[in-house]
């Protein structure tokens, strides 16, 4: 896949634009809307990524279904409930497949889990908690090499979910719900979600070590035998 | 319940809760907060009746009290000093009606979203979304689509498993060892999906989406009327008719025959689903 840099400065202007239109035409204090389109114009780039591989009509049904798979995952678990193994079957699914790849799962799936848990203002901050988490876990994690270490993965997937995805989604909590930014009451508002995190990131943890090389083992020979998201190739 | 603004044309429904979203996170200025407020639990209460009742009075009214508190305890700002707390702590008024307006936003901006779920199905998101992002619309449909197969392969494999014996004790290894082998199933299964996809004719050009929503008169009066009303309220805005201040006193814009004329704006726009609704339940029972 070709990373197209001009988009990336399209949402960036777009970005300060509605930071500009948020400080001095609206005036208030709106972190709340202003930060909420932000975060869905940053992902424009990776989704005019995909935009372009409308031809690779194999690797959008393998995709969706990694998708499916990670919403569904939870009936996997229906006897122990905080297990949500979303985040992490993402993360497998962009260390073999491409972090663009991983960061599309991440936001399908979260996308479709709100849409059976309801959507809400919270939507686009975890959405994109959940795709950049799964990216730069990635990003880390394959330009390490660190495929099959399951212990490396493990830890790299359970710190990214912990601190990216938990800070993300928290953001939208602290902005609702902070009555201001000063640094005691968001580290107020931010306490209240660390257990519920930490134990998130707990779990993604456990699932990559223990599925990271059953699952990885799957997708990496689907790549092999039907030469699906090879690197290099445009279009 | 049934309701004539959700039989509307999505893109109208889209465009007014994108519009009540919008101002519902905006404003922190009373009057346009309690119109906003007052419109979406009446609506929710028409569409969802007694759930959404409960939904407010014990999760979101809890809620509110738990950043009243929060925002009383953490900010002293403000001229107006109600107690002094034991540790030396001032709590205010300012900080309070603060507080409880930041709170009261949240709440109607989720009770906006609890109106929006009920209204906007996946379908109309589809339909709305679908001809900007193919893909991506292909890939939310796909998806939707694969969530029933998926939860019922999982049935089978577990069954499966317990019939060979393997379906007690070590509960979380059963559940991965579950997952890796409906992983195995899929991935194959869908590449048989693309390429039967791709037989079909996916990707040729010139074919076109079946759809059954269509553009009325009326959706096209009611979306003008939509656009109408945010003209106003953003006039409003950039004439300072919304502005707030709770910091040091409490200062709101004085109010002339324009701000009425706003409040008056604002509070159709924000009403208009339930006027639609309540104006057909009349002709539908008029005419029986």
């Amino acid at each position: 896949m070709q990373r197209k840099p001009y988009l990336t400065v399209v949402s960036l202007t777009l970005s300060l634009a509605a930071v500009l239109v948020g400080a001095f035409l609206l005036r208030d204090r709106q972190y709340y809307l202003v930060s909420g389109v932000i975060l869905l114009l940053a992902c424009l780039p990776f989704a005019a990524l995909f935009r372009k591989r409308r031809g690779k009509v194999r690797e959008l049904v393998i995709v969706s279904v990694m998708a499916a798979i990670a919403v569904a995952s939870r009936a996997a678990f229906y006897m122990l409930p905080t297990v949500k193994p979303l985040c992490a079957i993402a993360i497998i699914t962009g260390l073999y497949l491409g972090e663009e790849t991983g960061f599309m799962v991440g936001v399908l799936s979260m996308f479709l889990s709100n849409f059976l848990f309801g959507q809400g203002a919270w939507t686009p901050y975890q959405i994109f908690g959940m795709g950049f988490a799964v990216f730069v876990a990635d990003v880390i994690l394959r330009a390490g090499r660190f495929q099959s270490r399951r212990l490396v993965c493990a830890v790299v997937g359970a710190l990214c979910c912990f601190a990216i995805y938990g800070l993300c989604a928290d953001s939208c909590a602290v902005f609702a719900m902070a009555p201001d930014l000063s640094w005691k009451s968001v580290s107020a508002v931010l306490l209240t979600g660390l257990p519920f995190n930490a134990s998130h990131a707990a779990v993604t943890g456990v699932v990559l070590f223990l599925t990271e090389k059953p699952i990885g083992e799957k997708l990496e020979r689907m790549c092999v035998k039907y030469q699906l998201f090879q690197k290099g190739e445009s279009e | 319940m049934r309701s004539a603004f959700a039989g509307s044309h999505p893109a109208l429904n889209f465009l007014f809760f994108a519009s009540v979203v919008a101002f519902g996170m905006v404003f922190f200025h009373p009057v346009f907060l309690g119109i906003s407020f007052a419109a979406a639990f009446a609506y929710g209460v028409r569409l969802r009746g007694r759930r959404m009742l409960k939904t407010v009075f014990c999760l979101l009214l809890p809620t509110l009290l738990f950043v009243v508190l929060l925002g009383a305890a953490f900010n002293h700002y403000g001229v107006t000093t109600l107690f002094v707390l034991p540790n030396g702590n001032r709590v205010t008024l300012e900080s309070i009606v603060h507080s409880l307006v930041t709170g009261g936003m949240v709440l109607t901006v989720f009770l906006w979203f609890v109106c929006y779920n009920a209204v906007v199905t996946t379908d109309k998101f589809l339909h709305v979304f679908g001809r900007a992002f193919p893909t991506g619309a292909l890939l939310v449909s796909m998806t939707l689509r694969f969530l029933p197969i998926m939860r019922r392969r999982m049935q089978r494999i577990f069954e499966a498993q317990r019939g060979i014996g393997r379906g007690e004790g070590g509960r979380l290894r059963n559940g991965l060892h579950a997952l890796s082998i409906l992983v195995t199933w899929s991935l194959e299964g869908a590449v048989d999906t693309a390429d039967s996809m791709k037989s079909r004719g996916y990707g040729i050009r010139g074919r076109t989406n079946y759809t059954r929503f269509f553009w009325t008169r009326r959706d096209a009066a009611l979306s003008v009327l939509v656009l109408l009303g945010d003209a106003l309220v953003i006039a409003g805005i950039v004439c300072g008719q919304t502005r707030a201040i709770y910091d040091p006193y409490i200062c709101l814009p004085a109010r002339t025959a324009f701000s009425y004329a706003l409040y008056i704006g604002y509070a159709l726009l924000c009403f208009m689903p339930l006027l639609l609704d309540l104006t057909e339940d009349y002709k539908w029972n008029r005419s029986r």
